[in-house]
């Protein structure tokens, strides 16, 4: 690699048993100027958090408890690691390339103490993938641990650096540059989201964008500090990452268990944790309300569940706020665009509502409906959806074209068609841009076209969604190949496209074609594909009915 | 049915799916990165219409999804099971 290459800082050591940490070493301007920036800045609010809750624990995982002062201890480490790395400078952003862990998050507000930006990336980015998002951000520096540096054959050639989160003897981070004039509009953190072959997106969010959404959320969902969610969403995703910090903003306690693809041991984990709360993308409750003993096994302790990154059917959602009552269902919209959440179905109303319906905006966020001339419609009209609020992403980073497709006045333009009801409820009508969703993850079926042309040798390629009961969204494949180059097999393709694709970009079926379908305006038929991949994909599931 | 043509279906099952011609009956399905939720919820579809037996909640868990073999021992053993129930 190069030599602007990042220098890797290597997490290890567990959590420290600390008392209180307090703030009265310090000059008494550096504190009381720190006290005045926590009421905007993330890292320094996660802070007066962890000092108020100290004791208490902050997150579990399968074998062991971090405390707040642990957890906060362990961001102290990193955020000084960075500091006195001569290359760093605030506003410098820092990777972090690690999984669902305290660790994760010590490098996460780590970075924000050291006055950096952090920039969460999956531990199994695809390589070309994160050396784009290494270029592209300038990182100076990547948080990992031994295990997934082992696992990166591109990362070999980094300096390394190991940190030991469990010295508490760690100089205090000092990065009080003008503190006074912070005002909480600075970028703190860039999630890369939907391209991830072509141009990754990254969405620049900023510490009020974090904070004000955090608070949202905590409101509409009642989270205080008796709250124990288990938590099992990718902490580097928009979704997963609003869960994990408005939990810790709130003084709750984060447990990381169970695993799931086999859905018991989630049940499981949130019997023998006493959970409250568990947050999920639809294919999850896909696979608890099949596969799991939910609604047989008692949760007593369970106050809810909600689910975004995508549409659970109606019924499944019905099923589900039946197995689980007492407890409630929580139907929930966002995008990373809007740091996470944008608006929610409150519970007593899913069963009065219409399949589609999104709920009411969260609080802090106004929605509305406009025309292509970006005027409002009328109820029960058709439209864009768009939104404002505090939450509201500074932009796409260095894409100032593709931040003013997306943000216009204030407004987020979601892509979503949508309308109102006389009543003041929102219903996703489809979608007015081509982006699907899998997995709870953006995918522009465009970009496995592309993948497709690229590295599967077809000359021409289409790829549609393929919705089925079973399965929920999918995406189908068609390659046409060229027919003087020795051509792939379709186990060649499929090896490759799931050894350098993101798995929710794997299509779940190729064909290989002669020529395409063509409609009636000579266009390739879209719609006709789309069918016959959900026919030939509901076909093999009928033998058993 | 017996166990051997189960465990060679699920294999060849596993090829398609992932591409790769590696696939044994000892393959680590962790390792081999199919246990992912979204190859989960295929594989599970795959041995329900093939082999006509419903997996439970109990049966999924990490230790009959470790191989090829053990799955096909659980396939095996429901199929049994299944027979010996029509006969009685």
């Amino acid at each position: 690699m190069a030599d602007t290459d990042p220098l890797a800082l290597i997490l290890s050591g567990g959590p420290t048993h600390l008392g209180a940490p307090d703030l009265t070493h310090q000059s008494g301007v550096a504190a009381l100027s720190r006290i005045a920036q926590a009421a905007s800045h993330l890292g320094r609010r996660f802070e007066t958090v962890a000092i108020d809750q100290c004791c208490a624990p902050a997150i579990t995982t399968k074998s062991v408890c971090w405390t707040y002062a642990a957890l906060l201890s362990a961001a102290r480490v990193v955020a000084s690691r960075l500091i006195a790395n001569p290359l760093f400078r605030p506003g410098d952003r820092v990777v972090v390339l690690l999984p669902n862990s305290p660790e994760y998050v010590a490098g996460f507000y780590g970075a924000l103490l050291a006055g950096g930006v952090a920039v969460p990336a999956p531990p199994k980015t695809e390589a070309g993938a994160l050396r784009a998002i290494f270029a592209s951000t300038e990182a100076v520096a990547v948080v990992a641990d031994s295990a997934v540096m082992k696992s990166r054959a591109d990362l070999q050639s980094l300096t390394r650096e190991t940190v030991d989160l469990s010295d508490a003897t760690a100089p205090e981070a000092t990065s009080d540059g003008p503190v006074h004039d912070f005002t909480g509009n600075e970028l703190a953190a860039i999630f890369f989201t939907g391209g991830s072959t072509g141009s990754p997106k990254g969405v620049m969010l900023s510490h009020r964008n974090l904070l004000s959404n955090a608070r949202s959320i905590q409101q509409y969902l009642r989270i205080t500090s008796a709250d124990r969610p288990l938590s099992i969403l990718p902490f580097h995703h928009a979704f997963g990452n609003s869960v994990w910090q408005s939990h810790l903003l709130a003084g709750a306690h984060i447990v990381l268990d169970g695993q799931t693809s086999f859905p018991e041991t989630l049940i499981e984990a949130l019997v023998r944790h006493e959970c409250t709360s568990l947050s999920g993308v639809p294919d999850l409750f896909r696979m608890l309300l099949e596969r799991s003993s939910l609604g047989q096994t008692r949760l007593p302790n369970l106050r809810y569940m909600a689910v975004a990154g995508g549409a659970l059917p109606h019924d499944l959602s019905l099923e589900m706020s039946r197995r689980i009552t007492p407890a409630e269902f929580f139907v929930m919209y966002g995008q990373t665009e809007a740091t996470a959440r944008l608006a929610y179905l409150p519970p007593e109303y899913l069963g009065r509502v219409p399949g589609t319906s999104i709920g009411r905006s969260v609080p802090g966020v106004t929605l509305e409906i406009v025309d292509e001339h970006n005027q409002p419609v009328a109820p029960g009209a058709v439209g864009e959806l768009r939104a404002t609020g505090e939450n509201i992403m500074l932009g796409y980073w260095r894409d100032s074209a593709g931040t003013a497709e997306r943000v216009r006045s204030g407004w987020l333009y979601t892509g979503d068609l949508a309308s109102r009801d006389a009543a003041g409820w929102f219903s996703l009508q489809g979608r007015s841009s081509s982006i699907i969703k899998i997995a709870g993850f953006r995918v522009q079926p465009g970009d496995l076209e592309d993948f497709a042309v690229r590295r599967l040798e077809a000359i021409q390629a289409v790829a549609v969604p393929c919705d089925t009961a079973d399965f929920g969204t999918r995406l189908a494949l068609y390659v046409r190949h060229g027919t003087t180059t020795r051509n792939l097999t379709l186990s060649e393709m499929i090896a490759r496209c799931r050894a350098e694709l993101p798995r929710q970009m794997v299509p779940e079926v190729i064909q290989v074609v002669d020529e395409f379908p063509l409609n009636q305006a000579l266009k390739i038929d879209r719609p006709l594909l789309k069918r016959l991949a959900e026919e030939s994909r509901a076909g093999s599931r009928r033998a058993l009915a | 049915m017996d166990r051997l043509t189960i465990e060679t279906r699920v294999i060849e099952f596993l090829r398609t799916v992932t591409g790769l011609d590696s696939f044994t009956a000892e393959t680590d399905l962790f390792d081999a990165g199919v246990t992912d939720s979204l190859t989960m919820m295929d594989l599970l579809v795959f041995v329900e219409t093939e082999f006509l037996v419903r997996l439970g909640f109990t049966d999924l868990t990490p230790d009959v999804f470790k191989t090829p073999q053990s799955l096909a021992d659980l396939i095996a053993q429901r199929l049994a099971s299944a027979q010996q129930s029509m006969a009685a």
